[in-house]
């Protein structure tokens, strides 16, 4: 083997995966989407009727992409979707084309909240919603049983009251 | 004063007379375009205006004579309403900054607004409590004591104030007003505006155009337009010089205090921003092409608490007007209280060229979209538009290649000292500097191409600016993630992986892949 070695970083995936049921709550939710686009140009193209076949072209392509999107999107984004909570910080991974990872010291938290959505709710999973001083954004855990968010904010919530000051 | 309420000024009862303006104003502006002759919609549509600003008048009134507020030992508290009761309270220790501001009415009057600002964020921006208005005595004893007591709740003992004057106005610096966009713009947009009001009292814009074109008798269209160019362009510059010494008269940016950076500016409406200095999370160095080209740029604070929604408010956070780059690291330096300046560029790390292949396909991207509509309209509408893009396609081409070019050379990070310093940036330049302490999380982000070319996008996340990070943008993963792991130690460690890459002869895959997973299991 060759003598000089250079130490490349990257990011490990965090440890915990979410509940599989998230997928068919992304699946859902892709059908939704999917299903709006394609009522709105149902109605702007019925509204438009004298523009020949590019209508129905259109559609088409959209309602071939949306079943792509269906298939592909959950399955792609459960690979992805990671969390881990440490002793000191939340650190989690999110996304499918573009991936995103979190990392949040605890001691830098303001709130920690379970969020269920009616989508969610129909899948029987939770979020967790974990804010911090910054405008950047909340660190979101999506998809998870009831049990394990509620944990996660046990958790986050002990180790956030023990740091004094306002986070900032 | 401690715990007695008090009450807002009267005087800011003569202010709220501005809201009869708009009705007598438009009155007047009818009377003149119509000769006095009011028709019966004309009274209707005028009667209805008046009233509202009557009702507006009505209930600024009533929140003004129910307003009062109090410093006690732990809160600042307000009231108002008649019949909805509002109370709201900041704690003292919470506080960052107090605002005074003060338009030409209130000056005339002797008063001012006073602004109290938390450090925090919510969904709906930092929380503000707004006093209008007291005299400008009473504001400005209010602010020393908000602030001292601020101070005091954090236990740092106070010293006696040192006369830092950081920066004044110099009458030379007017030389880059006009080096921006908001001169024409603006001509453009008062133009604009006055047709639709003229238009709105019954005089068409035919007429207007017809006293144009009457106006330059016989000339050619080239000439009309060419003349009016300059006209524009000669108005655009004479109303940014006036915009600049309007908004920079007596321009002072100071230390008052050991905990206060303090900016007062300002002619007809005069600006005070106290900024407490134990706020601050770093600096940004900000260059608009033009400004860049001219070798001027302008310097920013990033802190906590100055992100109000008031729109005067979207520039408190602007310390100085376009400067020469060298004063503006100056400055930037005794802001940062870092010498040499974290934003004067020598330091930087480059990024790999993978970057610059991204800045080119973005480019080429612009030039695409720009050149298809034209052939499209050609195509469609008319084969002009096809001679137009030829046209365009040859300054285009070259000129979005070198802003390319220029921005994958802007890019570059580093840290020095206390800060960690990121720049990026063609049609706006950034150099931002961010005090590693500030940071409180990370934030990577890959896109599907990042991926393929080894880049990422890491972002220092601080409770400070509108958007809460600063990018390290299109940085090699590897470089990126030890540049986070090195500025905030310990943070980032426990989620990275390090692995020995051979550089020279490339490793069997099996092989590679057995260490990855031994290395996971350990983890």
């Amino acid at each position: 083997m060759s003598q000089s070695t250079e130490v490349e970083v990257e990011l490990r995936p965090p440890l915990h995966q979410v509940n599989p049921r998230a997928r068919w709550w992304w699946t859902a939710q892709a059908l939704l989407t999917s299903l709006l686009l394609l009522g709105v140009e149902y109605l702007v193209f019925s509204w438009f009727s004298d523009w020949g076949p590019t209508p129905t072209a259109i559609t088409t392509c959209s309602a071939v992409l949306g079943l792509l999107y269906l298939l592909v999107m959950p399955h792609w984004r459960f690979r992805v979707h990671r969390w881990e909570t440490s002793r000191d910080a939340v650190y989690t991974s999110s996304g499918w084309l573009w991936q995103e990872w979190r990392v949040a010291p605890l001691s830098r938290i303001q709130t920690v909240d379970m969020q269920r959505g009616p989508l969610q709710l129909l899948f029987g999973l939770s979020s967790v919603r974990v804010t911090t001083a910054s405008a950047a954004g909340p660190v979101r855990i999506e998809g998870l049983t009831p049990d394990a968010a509620q944990g996660i904010v046990r958790h986050l919530t002990r180790r956030t009251q023990d740091t004094p000051g306002d986070a900032t | 004063m401690i715990g007695q309420w008090q009450r807002l000024d009267r005087r800011t009862l003569a202010v709220h007379l501005k809201w009869l303006g708009p009705p007598i104003g438009s009155v007047a502006l009818y009377a003149l375009f119509t000769g006095g002759d009011f028709n019966r919609d004309a009274l209707i549509r005028l009667g209805v205006l008046t009233c509202c600003f009557l009702l507006v008048s009505c209930f600024e009134a009533v929140q003004l004579l129910t307003t009062g507020y109090r410093v006690t030992e732990e809160l600042f508290e307000l009231r108002k309403g008649l019949l909805l009761r509002q109370h709201k309270s900041i704690r003292l220790e919470r506080i960052r900054r107090v605002d005074l501001t003060a338009n030409p009415i209130h000056r005339v009057l002797g008063i001012a607004v006073v602004r109290i600002g938390t450090g925090e964020h919510h969904s709906h921006g930092a929380q503000e409590l707004k006093l209008a208005s007291l005299s400008r005595a009473a504001g400005q004893q209010l602010r020393e004591e908000l602030l001292q007591r601020a101070n005091s709740a954090a236990t740092e003992p106070e010293q006696a104030p040192e006369d830092g004057v950081l920066a004044k106005l110099d009458w030379a610096w007017i030389r880059y007003a006009p080096l921006t966009a908001w001169g024409v713009l603006s001509i453009v947009i008062i133009v604009g505006a006055l047709t639709r009001v003229v238009d709105w009292f019954g005089v068409h814009i035919e007429v207007l155009l017809d006293a144009v074109i009457r106006f330059f008798g016989t000339a050619s269209t080239t000439e009309v337009f060419v003349t009016l160019g300059l006209v524009t362009l000669v108005l655009g510059v004479l109303s940014s010089l006036v915009a600049f010494v309007e908004e920079w008269w007596n321009y002072r940016l100071e230390r008052p205090n050991k905990h206060t950076y303090r900016v007062r500016r300002g002619l007809l409406t005069t600006r005070q921003v106290a900024i407490d200095r134990r706020r601050m999370r770093g600096v940004e160095v900000r260059q608009p092409l033009l400004m860049r080209l001219a070798g001027a740029a302008r310097v920013e604070a990033i802190a906590t608490g100055l992100t109000g929604g008031h729109e005067e408010h979207t520039k408190i956070h602007v310390l100085t007007p376009a400067i020469p780059k060298p004063e503006a690291d100056r400055i930037a330096a005794a802001v940062a209280e870092q010498f040499p300046s974290p934003t004067a560029s020598t330091r930087l790390t480059g990024h790999p060229k993978p970057a610059l292949r991204r800045r080119f396909v973005r480019a080429a991207w612009v030039v695409l979209g720009v050149l298809g509509l034209l052939v499209l309209g050609g195509l469609t509408v008319s084969p002009n538009l096809l001679t137009a893009a030829w046209i365009t396609a040859i300054p285009l081409v070259p000129i979005c290649a070198a802003l390319a070019v220029d921005a994958y050379r802007a890019l570059g990070h580093g840290l020095t000292g206390a800060y960690l310093v990121t720049r990026y940036g063609a049609i706006t330049r950034s150099t931002v500097a961010v005090r590693t302490d500030g940071v409180i999380g990370w934030r990577v982000v890959r896109s599907p191409t990042q991926r393929l070319s080894g880049l990422a996008t890491v972002s220092a996340i601080t409770s400070a600016g509108k958007r809460g990070c600063y990018k390290v943008r299109d940085v090699g993963v590897s470089e990126g993630l030890s540049f986070a792991d090195e500025a905030v130690p310990g943070l980032l460690a426990p989620f990275l992986r390090r692995r020995s890459t051979p550089t020279a002869t490339p490793v069997g895959t099996e092989e590679d892949v057995t260490t990855r997973n031994i290395l996971d299991r350990a983890q």
